[in-house]
């Protein structure tokens, strides 16, 4: 049995295994309160095998509010919501502890209408607001905010108390600020979480190991709180990164090894006697067992690897395989920083638990899917997995449509996972996949479902012009540019940007023209676009914003406009490659067919799996 | 003449109180446990407005089908019914006219909360989303005609004297009459007005004699493919026997600052283009920016307008038209479209720069031991005012020579020349209300200590402001021990490398190139460019994030300024952070890259944030604003208020 099955004793109570589900943020409160969407949520990973959850922060102060939907653990209202949360978990066996924090300067006035508190008087980068420092009487009345929030844990039926000292955190701030004050500080929190919950119940802190900044805190750190704080909790959590200033250290982005921040709970856990949980990627079962097997943690915390598969845990002890979290960060990162409830571009379900899903139609009709790209194999297996008898026909000789060639650009390998998931499910369902079938007969179907994808466009300015090609072009491996090479980025997100980079790689000169005011702004909600940018600076690809290409003539040369100063500018270059948005596929297969992903509206890879999903599933 | 903003107008079959109209605006006052539908919040909204005076109440813009769900709290119209009818019955007693506001965001909506596509005439991404929608069917669009008639009948039903179809910003029927959206090859792109029309139609139809107007966009600003006035004229040709009143706006997608924009757009922008598409028989709205009684007065004297939309002026003050019929002055609305313009992820409810509470009360009065108010900034302005219109005895004292703080400096910044409206409008009413201001007294944190019995003496002449302030030569006493006070100074610099930015401005800075480093962003930065390079200055501006002047994103203004400084030649040097400045060369190096360059300095101005001045708190002591952490004049104002709250309380 793998070493993730070993029960674990987290002071007075055990856990049945070593996979925790950590603190997150899914937006999913209502009114600062928890909701049935939090119960079911933990509850459905809870029923996947987790062996720990813990919910996301809660906090001890109504006046911090940094983002709309954090729940203020002081209102005695809370209670109700708590003990669905722990009824739900508890239902399947796994322990539930609830995090609580204070966002201290990271936090901003526009709800709460009152000065953010904080360590120092330093505006936090995102925030962007100056802190009114907290005094030593405010700091006594936060240590009774944690004494009370923790009474209502308890009150609840809760398992016990995390208490928050790093990526989003008034602690961590005191810490970083190399404040006397700090250490006192989480010690008569601990105390005071400790008095409220009594000894029956779990406490545990989560430290931070890198801040990812010049002069912040280090492992060294991490480890010198762990040991201060040792005799009074039951286990130490770890992280790495600052929620609002070195976010993709917390969160990172595909590209990034699993176990990047395993140096973190090494050390800790050469320090300290407690369990010690350690986070960093773990997307497969694998890389969670090398974890805990290789001893650089007692526990392992797994996020979006059971966000995207909520039986992550039950499949890694049965040795099964998971459909994998792919760090593409689009539905759970990126919807949180814009306010929005947590999903999955793998697992339409993510951040839905609570809806009822529209019942099942009993299977046993023949099902024909036209495209086999994420949209078409995502139908394809709720259809079969529904009951039907599925035929995929793809028109080309892979799987995967615009998927596959986008994990052909460098770092955007792992977006081929999930057209590998999807295929062996479909496998393992019975669903007939024939590749190189352009439509396929209609003939006997019952139903059809139609995901053929968009097809590439070029600008009314390409002109027919041979080297003005678009970016599957280069994917594909159509065309090699080479020589001085414009990537014109007239769509969103990556296309533009893994090309660019593809061809700096081999050698190309490449500059990169968006009429954005920002080059690879799209990259940005995911977290991607830091490393982008890096790997850009080493492979020489030139960003120019505020850019339009007018026209194009042979030569080649090409047009630019400056948009925000009307200047036109001739630019040479022996190849030009545009990334826009390209123009659904619709073949008329003089039947009806429910249309999903881009030949409905081109989108990104969560429409596609979530239309793909629901029309397998109503067929 | 001001008195015409307060005479009836009839609209159809109704007749409103005054020609001033509230339109329609996102407010983010929903009951969370209800997000769509009207909460009581929007009640009080709109009924502090209509007991203000207000002649018609255009409600917050509802959607007429689920699919379109363009923010996270937008109204749905078949959830309406009892929010607009508790609007209705709230307005009833003013004689206001409550209209409807009905639309559909199309391609401008959001697909976050639905799941689903956006729907649109064309699969034309929308600049601001980049979000390719799905092309309506005809079956699609013949659906959403129907929906309009019916969320229009439920309005009407529920007490509505009619509705408002937005065909302006955010609007699928703006998208279905532009050439930029709409590359339609059925009947829908022969005839790009057609789908307004089917809408009014039904519209009418469904409402019968109530009152319908029309919210449309009149130029997009595109003239190679969107809307024109001439275009729009044509438009309202056609629907002119069916509406009662038009209301033109100005805006495309490529565009949305437009039509709202911020004091960088000179006030009452859209007049000419108005007057230009009014027919007879319509009763025709001017909207944009109108915010000066004066200009409003005029605007409706010479007939080129029936009414006037001054949203946001009742944003400012509720009782403009009351105050208006009263011969008195209105709060002045800045135009700085930091509180109000909400349309923003993060739902932030509607506020207002220079009256922070949503709905405003007046302090009753009565008599209470006098208060001294350390400090003429806003919130020391804020503070005084608050508590003499409660009959408290309040006293003034101010260390500068002049009255208003930071805000005689920051009007002296383009696109922030309206703070001087608003630092005028305290001391005349600070005057009114007789409060004695002192200014050149040094009242800094020495005399705050407690115990002790500081003694204040103006030391030299002070120039008026006004002619009808009193501001007096004058000594005062007052024992902080057992007083009163607010202290209200503002904040102070930061010690750093380069010249704080308020001196910067107040001083000037000498000849030779400028950086200037903007750690924060809100905007004082890109101002000080402005007027650098205009001066002829080469003028760079380093900054940490994506962008120079993040924080103008609230304002709306955060595209035309990145417009603005390019064109003026200043250089915006992004996630970047200065490292060092010596011999004439500031050093840079770019935040992710590591990446290191040089700029030319003679000058390094630090536009980073200030500091709050350190001082002893003290039983009777209130500290407000800068005092207790550097901000806007948002919160300035909102806890000089609070602050005299609770010294009445």
């Amino acid at each position: 049995m793998s070493v993730l099955g070993e029960p674990v004793r987290l002071g007075p109570l055990v856990a049945r295994n070593r996979i925790v589900f950590p603190a997150h943020l899914t937006n999913a409160a209502v009114a600062r309160l928890p909701t049935a969407q939090h119960a079911a949520y933990y509850g459905a990973r809870a029923a996947g095998g987790a062996g720990l959850v813990i919910t996301e922060e809660q906090s001890v102060d109504p006046a911090d509010r940094p983002y709309e939907k954090l729940v203020d653990g002081t209102d005695p209202a809370v209670v109700a919501g708590y003990r669905a949360i722990a009824d739900a978990v508890h239902g399947h066996g796994a322990l539930v502890l609830a995090q609580l924090g204070h966002n201290g300067g990271q936090s901003s006035s526009i709800y709460s209408r009152a000065p953010v508190d904080g360590a120092d008087d330093e505006p936090d980068p995102m925030f962007r607001e100056v802190p009114r420092v907290l005094s030593d009487a405010a700091l006594a009345r936060l240590v009774d905010g944690f004494g009370l929030v923790a009474s209502h844990v308890a009150a609840g039926g809760l398992d016990g108390v995390e208490v928050q000292c790093s990526q989003a955190s008034l602690i961590r701030q005191l810490f970083s600020a190399r404040s006397p004050r700090a250490e006192p500080f989480l010690l008569a929190v601990l105390r005071a979480v400790r008095a409220a919950i009594g000894p029956d119940r779990v406490l545990g802190v989560r430290v931070q190991g890198d801040e990812g900044l010049a002069g912040g805190l280090v492992t060294e750190d991490a480890v010198r709180v762990a040991v201060a704080v040792e005799p009074l909790v039951d286990y130490v959590n770890t992280a790495v990164g600052v929620a609002t200033r070195t976010l993709p250290l917390i969160e990172p982005p595909m590209g990034v090894p699993a176990g990047y921040a395993a140096h973190v709970p090494s050390a800790v856990r050469a320090a300290v006697s407690v369990p010690v949980i350690g986070v960093g990627r773990f997307t497969t079962p694998e890389q969670a067992t090398e974890a805990v097997a290789s001893g650089s943690c007692d526990l392992v915390g797994v996020v979006r690897g059971q966000i995207a598969d909520p039986s992550f845990a039950a499949k890694a002890l049965r040795g099964e395989r998971v459909r994998r979290c792919i760090g593409c960060n689009q539905e759970c990162i990126a919807r949180v920083g814009l306010n929005q409830r947590l999903g999955c571009a793998v697992n339409p379900a993510a951040g839905r638990e609570s809806v009822s899903s529209p019942p099942v139609a009993s299977g046993g009709a023949r099902v024909l899917v036209v495209g086999g790209g994420p949209a078409g194999l995502a139908a394809a297996v709720a259809a079969a997995r529904a009951g039907h008898a599925v035929t995929l026909a793809e028109r080309s000789d892979v799987l995967g449509g615009q998927l596959a060639l986008a994990s052909r650009a460098p770092e955007r390998r792992e977006l081929a996972n999930l057209v590998a998931d999807l295929a062996h499910e479909a496998r393992d369902l019975g669903v007939v996949v024939r590749l190189r079938t352009p439509v396929g007969s209609v003939d006997g179907v019952d139903a059809v479902v139609l995901a053929t994808g968009a097809r590439p466009a070029l600008p009314p300015w390409a002109g027919g012009l041979e080297r003005v090609v678009d970016v599957t072009d280069v994917l594909a491996g159509r065309v090699a540019p080479s020589g001085r090479v414009l990537v014109v980025d007239a769509g969103r997100g990556h296309p533009a940007t893994s090309t660019a980079e593809l061809l700096a790689r081999r050698g190309a000169d490449v500059a990169m023209l968006t009429p954005a005011l920002v080059a690879a702004d799209a990259l940005a909600p995911t977290l991607d676009r830091e490393r982008w940018r890096r790997r850009a600076a080493e492979v020489g690809v030139a960003e120019y914003t505020d850019r339009v290409v007018l026209a194009a003539r042979e030569g080649l040369v090409v047009d630019v406009l400056e948009h925000l100063t009307g200047t036109v500018t001739p630019w040479p270059a022996d190849w030009v490659v545009h990334a826009g948005p390209p123009t659904p596929e619709v073949p008329d297969l003089g039947v009806p067919a429910v249309r999903v992903g881009d030949c409905l509206a081109p989108r990104g890879i969560d429409a596609a799996v979530r239309e793909g999903t629901a029309a397998g599933r109503s067929m | 003449m001001p008195r015409v903003l307060g005479e009836e107008i009839v609209l159809g079959r109704r007749t409103a109180p005054s020609r001033v109209l509230f339109g329609p605006h996102v407010t983010h006052l929903a009951d969370p446990h209800r997000p769509r539908a009207l909460g009581p919040d929007h009640v009080a909204h709109y009924r502090a407005r209509a007991a203000g005076g207000t002649g018609v109440v255009v409600t917050e813009v509802a959607s007429v089908v689920p699919e379109d769900h363009p923010y996270e709290d937008a109204p749905l119209a078949p959830l309406g019914g009892d929010g607009w009818a508790a609007i209705a019955d709230a307005c009833r007693p003013y004689g206001t006219v409550v209209l409807a506001g009905l639309g559909h965001a199309g391609g401008q909506g959001s697909s976050a909360y639905t799941r689903g596509p956006l729907w649109a005439p064309s699969a034309v991404p929308d600049p601001a989303s980049g979000e390719v929608p799905a092309s309506l069917s005809p079956w699609g669009i013949s659906e959403i005609v129907a929906e309009f008639a019916s969320a229009a009948a439920l309005a009407v039903e529920a007490g509505c004297d009619g509705v408002e179809i937005q065909a302006g910003q955010h609007a699928l029927l703006r998208q279905f009459l532009s050439g930029l959206t709409n590359q339609r090859d059925d009947v829908y792109g022969d005839d790009r007005a057609l789908l307004l029309v089917e809408v009014v139609r039904a519209v009418r139809s469904a409402i019968g004699s109530r009152v319908l107007g029309l919210r449309l966009t009149v130029d997009e600003l595109a003239p190679w493919a969107g809307i024109t006035p001439s275009s729009a004229r044509a438009v309202v040709e056609r629907v002119a026997d069916l509406v009662d009143l038009v209301v033109p706006v100005r805006g495309s997608a490529l565009t949305v600052g437009a039509t709202r924009p911020d004091a960088h757009t000179e006030p009452g922008f859209l007049r000419d283009v108005c007057s230009s598409v009014r027919v007879p028989g319509v009763a025709t709205v001017l909207a944009g920016s109108v915010v000066d009684v004066p200009f409003a007065a005029d605007v409706l004297a010479s007939g080129d307008a029936d009414l006037v939309e001054m949203t946001r002026a009742q944003l400012a003050d509720a009782d403009l038209v009351a105050a208006v019929r009263a011969g008195s002055a209105p709060r002045p609305c800045v135009l700085t479209n930091q509180q109000c313009r909400v349309r923003d992820v993060r739902n932030p409810r509607i506020s207002c720069t220079v009256a922070a509470p949503e709905v405003p009360e007046r302090v009753v009065g009565r008599s209470v031991s006098p208060v001294v108010v350390i400090g003429a900034g806003p919130a020391g302005l804020e503070a005084a005012r608050t508590l003499a219109r409660a009959g408290c005895p309040v006293h003034l004292v101010e260390r500068a020579s002049t009255v208003g703080g930071l805000l005689p400096l920051v009007a002296g910044l383009p696109g922030r020349e309206r703070f001087a409206r608003l630092v005028d409008w305290y001391v005349d009413e600070l005057a009114a209300l007789g409060v004695p201001i002192s200014l050149g007294v040094a009242a800094g944190s020495g005399v705050l200590q407690r115990g002790g019995h500081p003694r204040h003496e103006a030391e030299r002449e002070l120039p008026r402001r006004r002619p009808n302030t009193r501001v007096e030569r004058q000594e005062i006493t007052h024992d902080l021990e057992s007083g009163r006070a607010v202290l209200a100074c503002g904040g102070v610099d930061r010690p750093g490398r380069g010249t704080p930015i308020a001196a910067a401005l107040r001083d000037g800075v000498p000849p030779g190139p400028v950086v200037i480093e903007d750690p924060v962003g809100d905007g004082a930065a890109v101002a000080l460019a402005e007027l650098l390079a205009a001066e002829g200055r080469e003028v760079s501006i380093v900054a940490p994030g994506l962008l120079i002047g993040p924080g103008l994103a609230r304002t709306g203004d955060l595209v035309d300024a990145q417009a603005r400084l390019a064109r003026a030649g200043v250089r915006r040097v992004t996630e970047s952070s200065v490292t060092g400045w010596s011999d004439g060369v500031v050093s840079v190096a770019d935040v992710v890259t590591g990446a290191v360059s040089s700029l030319p300095a003679a000058v390094l101005v630090d536009a980073g944030p200030r500091r709050a001045p350190s001082f002893a708190a003290g039983p009777g002591l209130i500290a407000v604003g800068d005092a207790v952490a550097p901000r806007t004049v948002a919160e300035a104002i909102r806890e000089g208020r609070a602050a005299a709250r609770e010294l009445l309380a």
